[in-house]
């Protein structure tokens, strides 16, 4: 391979390989590069989770979505992940906020990531009305950092504590978040492909001539093959995308790409903060001498000269003459060879180990479920759009136009009357626009009517629910099966018989 | 430059032979929401308006005159321009947003069911003040308020309840605040939200295609939930509710009912203009089984007519007496609702919600 190989810094623990043979597993995880990629990704996430807590608090979302509701969803098995009272919810985004703070800053990191995983992902937890694929992206990627190095560099942290400071770090801590982004990619694109997107454009075909207003576009978002060009440039674009920006040759264009295709989903849809999330996730491809270049040029503007010589191991001049892969490796990584051991000679000599293998397993093992996790619908009989078992954490993103209007019938089997339920009484617009939908929400809340209605004096309620659904532009048909007691139905994982089947 | 053309020419020459084997019929590109705007807000929403302020002016002049002398003659008047005015009014309520949501007149017009004990309450304890309506509660003011004060006894007991001065003052403040909020409103729409309502088209929570067609379903299940099913004892673990229909003194809930779904039906097909109907079959959308959406709602639009005429009487008795006809009503609105709210909403890409939150 040409490589330089004798300069490979080889920890003790890896002695049993020969020194001069540069192995995949050396390229792909244990390699010695400068960890600027991850310095930045830290600084780049922690930045957005603090401006995105912001915006979460301004739009007085905390108090309509957690505060306002009489009742929640929660997640199956997740049950006691309960809503707190009102100052439990501000106290708990306030620590979002300050936990995000410290990873973008790098101040007590490895506290702030744990304390940012847990309390970010347990208000995702409360209530599945407001599940959205980058909350869970989101989440994943606060697992991540807990296990990363991010805070070496370029942080408070370092300032504090000197010998913490490292410019270099493992591979694999920048590898992961290339696997777990391209991975999303891939998933998303893979979910693309079925019959209603690109056979029939839909969703997209309802949903780009309702925004036919945006940039003098409407003419061009009004045209039928406008939605197939969208519908079969977003699935190829998905699926292809992270190859694209892991090589050499395609990976300025392909992350052009990436600015254009995200910031057209954000004009066209209401996505929040999605698109930049992507935008700023994506830079992790970016082999980490060049990223290594944009930190030096940052530490020039915040690190006083004296520090920055004495602890930065890497000159950029240096790191510009490391060899070029052209070759391509799927999600690589031309991080461009290993480093010259003499210019990191001063650094301590733990931040060198290789990852341990407690953590490797660790890691495979959450990327692993993450493979297996979004094909679990294949156990399920029927369509996954329809039934929805198995559609959450899978990367299913705007992928179906999906609306329903429910109606539930509570009758006291003694006296024969029986009565309409308002579920505004109960649930806000959102809560009842999602659950109107979703199968497992819609047992939810008829167990709540149930557990209300018994409260109220009446024994044994009967919940029966009138209920339509319009997917992907289908007349609305009835979803599910009106004589069904739902409040009799169990809480499980189980194929629901009730749901009416699609197919006809 | 060459990898930009690498690239380009991988995914265009993958996407383009499939997006040339569509089978469906281009859609007419010449449709814009503004159309529906313009056409329902200068002719169905602003002449709405000008409706209910002419209507409530001739209240107040009637008002007057059977106040200066309450006979049985001027009370019929009076009880004629009241009932004109509400009439009116159930046209206006479907518009509940822009200047009738940012003054919050919604209920201080009209709220029911209406507090009787309530009502006489605040006559006993009119103080004179002119601001005294400011602090008088939905419940006991507004055309519901009026209609008690018109309607709940016989024409001789209600000319003699009018003798006293406290009721006669009331009677008048409610009627010429009625009649201000109606001006004020006409003024909004007139004077510059016309304008804004025509131009914001956009698609998100506060565009006027959103708030004219979440509104438009608002009203529909007001109608179904709480003028129809609450009274059918639907809504509760009971017997029918006679007591809680929309207008209990005057008899005429089932009128109200019409005209309500008179301005949906008009919001919905825009009248001669566009309107709702033109966007769905612009987009050349159809039910599954070729024919227009639109013609599957207009014909559910006019079998809920047909339902409302087959109830005989005041909704009151109809609830006891004739309760299938009345949930064949119900029945009607549910179905109307599904189409609506579901199918017309979600092919023309507008939300249904009320608040403002992201998607994926």
């Amino acid at each position: 391979m040409g490589m330089q190989t004798s300069t490979l810094i080889q920890p003790d623990s890896l002695k049993w390989k020969r020194v001069s043979t540069y192995t995949l597993t050396d390229r792909f995880l244990f390699q010695q590069v400068s960890n600027a990629p991850l310095i930045i990704f830290r600084l780049l996430f922690g930045a957005m989770m603090c401006v995105s807590v912001v915006r979460f608090a301004a739009n007085s979302w905390i108090n309509e979505f957690y505060i306002q509701p009489v009742f929640h969803f929660p997640y199956y098995g997740m049950e006691w992940v309960q809503v707190l009272p009102g100052w439990g919810i501000y106290l708990l985004f306030a620590l979002i906020f300050l936990s995000s703070l410290g990873i973008c800053l790098g101040l007590y990191y490895r506290l702030s990531t744990v304390f940012f995983f847990l309390s970010f992902t347990y208000v995702e937890l409360i209530d599945k009305t407001y599940y959205l694929n980058h909350y869970y992206f989101v989440s994943i990627i606060a697992f991540w950092l807990i296990w990363l190095p991010a805070h070496r560099r370029f942080s408070l942290d370092a300032k504090r504590q000197p010998a913490l400071f490292s410019p270099t770090t493992s591979i694999l801590h920048i590898n992961v978040l290339r696997w777990q982004t391209g991975l999303v990619y891939c998933y998303a694109g893979l979910a693309k492909i079925n019959d209603d997107w690109l056979l029939r454009a839909m969703p997209l075909r309802l949903w780009l001539p309702a925004n036919g207003h945006i940039l003098g576009l409407g003419f061009l978002l009004k045209q039928s093959w406008v939605a197939y060009v969208f519908s079969w440039f977003g699935m190829l674009y998905d699926l292809t995308v992270p190859f694209f920006l892991s090589s050499y040759k395609t990976r300025r264009i392909a992350y052009f790409t990436v600015i254009i295709f995200h910031v057209l989903t954000a004009i066209l849809f209401p996505i929040g903060i999605f698109p930049w999330v992507m935008i700023f996730s994506a830079l992790i491809f970016f082999p980490a001498d060049q990223q290594e270049r944009w930190l030096q040029q940052m530490e020039n503007v915040f690190v006083e000269r004296s520090v920055r010589t004495q602890t930065s191991g890497l000159s950029p001049r240096k790191s510009a003459k490391f060899p070029k892969f052209g070759r391509f490796v799927p999600f690589n990584l031309n991080d461009h060879g290993p480093l010259n051991p003499s210019t990191i000679s001063n650094v301590s000599s733990d931040t060198k180990k290789p990852p341990s293998q407690a953590k490797l397993l660790l890691f495979s093992l959450v990327l692993a479920l993450q493979l297996l996790l979004p094909w679990r619908h294949l156990l399920y009989p029927g369509s996954v759009f329809w039934h929805e078992e198995g559609y959450r954490f899978s990367w299913r993103v705007m992928l179906m136009e999906k609306a329903g209007n429910i109606t539930f019938r509570v009758t006291d089997p003694d006296s024969g009357h029986s009565m309409y339920v308002d579920n505004r009484a109960y649930l806000t617009p959102q809560q009842e626009k999602m659950m109107a939908t979703q199968p497992d929400m819609i047992l939810q809340f008829a167990r709540y009517l149930d557990k209300t209605f018994a409260e109220k004096g009446i024994l044994n309620p009967v919940v029966t629910a009138d209920a339509y659904v319009t997917l992907n532009g289908r007349l609305s048909r009835r979803f599910i099966d009106p004589h069904i007691d739902l409040s009799a139905q169990p809480m499980n994982l189980k194929h629901r018989e009730w749901v009416l089947s699609y197919e006809e | 430059m060459k990898q930009i053309l690498i690239f380009s020419a991988f995914i265009m020459l993958m996407a383009l032979p499939f997006s040339c084997s569509e089978d469906t019929p281009e859609v007419n590109d010449e449709f814009d929401r503004e159309g529906i705007l313009d056409n329902v807000a200068t002719n169905i929403i602003v002449p709405a308006y000008q409706d209910f302020s002419e209507k409530t002016e001739f209240l107040q002049q009637k008002t007057e005159t059977f106040l200066a002398q309450p006979t049985a003659q001027t009370l019929e008047e009076v009880r004629n321009a009241w009932i004109a005015a509400k009439l009116s009014w159930k046209s206006g309520e479907a518009f509940n947003f822009g200047p009738v949501e940012q003054l919050a007149l919604e209920t201080a017009i009209d709220l029911w069911p209406t507090n009787a004990s309530g009502i006489e309450e605040a006559i006993q304890n009119y103080n004179g003040a002119a601001t005294y309506m400011e602090a008088i509660g939905s419940d006991r003011k507004g055309l519901a308020a009026v209609e008690y004060l018109l309607f709940h006894a016989d024409q001789t007991q209600i000319v003699g309840e009018f003798a006293a001065e406290n009721r006669k003052a009331y009677l008048n403040l409610l009627v010429q605040t009625l009649a201000d909020h109606a001006s004020k409103l006409l003024g909004e729409w007139e004077n510059g939200y016309e304008s804004t309502f025509i131009s914001n088209t956009g698609n998100n929570a506060n565009a006027s295609t959103t708030l004219l067609s979440n509104e438009m379903i608002f009203l529909l299940e007001t109608v179904k939930n709480y003028k129809v099913a609450t009274p059918l004892g639907l809504r509760t673990l009971s017997d029918p509710l006679p007591e809680q229909v929309e207008s209990l003194y005057a008899d005429l809930s089932l009128d109200l009912i019409r005209e309500n779904l008179k301005i949906m039906e008009s919001i919905f097909t825009g009248k001669a203009g566009q309107g709702f109907d033109d966007y769905l079959d612009a987009l050349d959308i159809d039910d599954g089984q070729g024919n227009a959406l639109s013609a599957k709602i207009l014909q559910k639009f006019t079998k809920s007519h047909q339902s409302l005429d087959a109830i005989d009487g005041p909704l009151q008795v109809a609830v006891l007496e004739q309760k299938e006809a009345v949930e064949q009503l119900f029945i009607d609105l549910q179905e109307l609702t599904v189409l609506l709210k579901n199918d017309m909403m979600s092919r023309l890409g507008l939300l249904v919600i009320f608040s403002d939150n992201d998607g994926d």
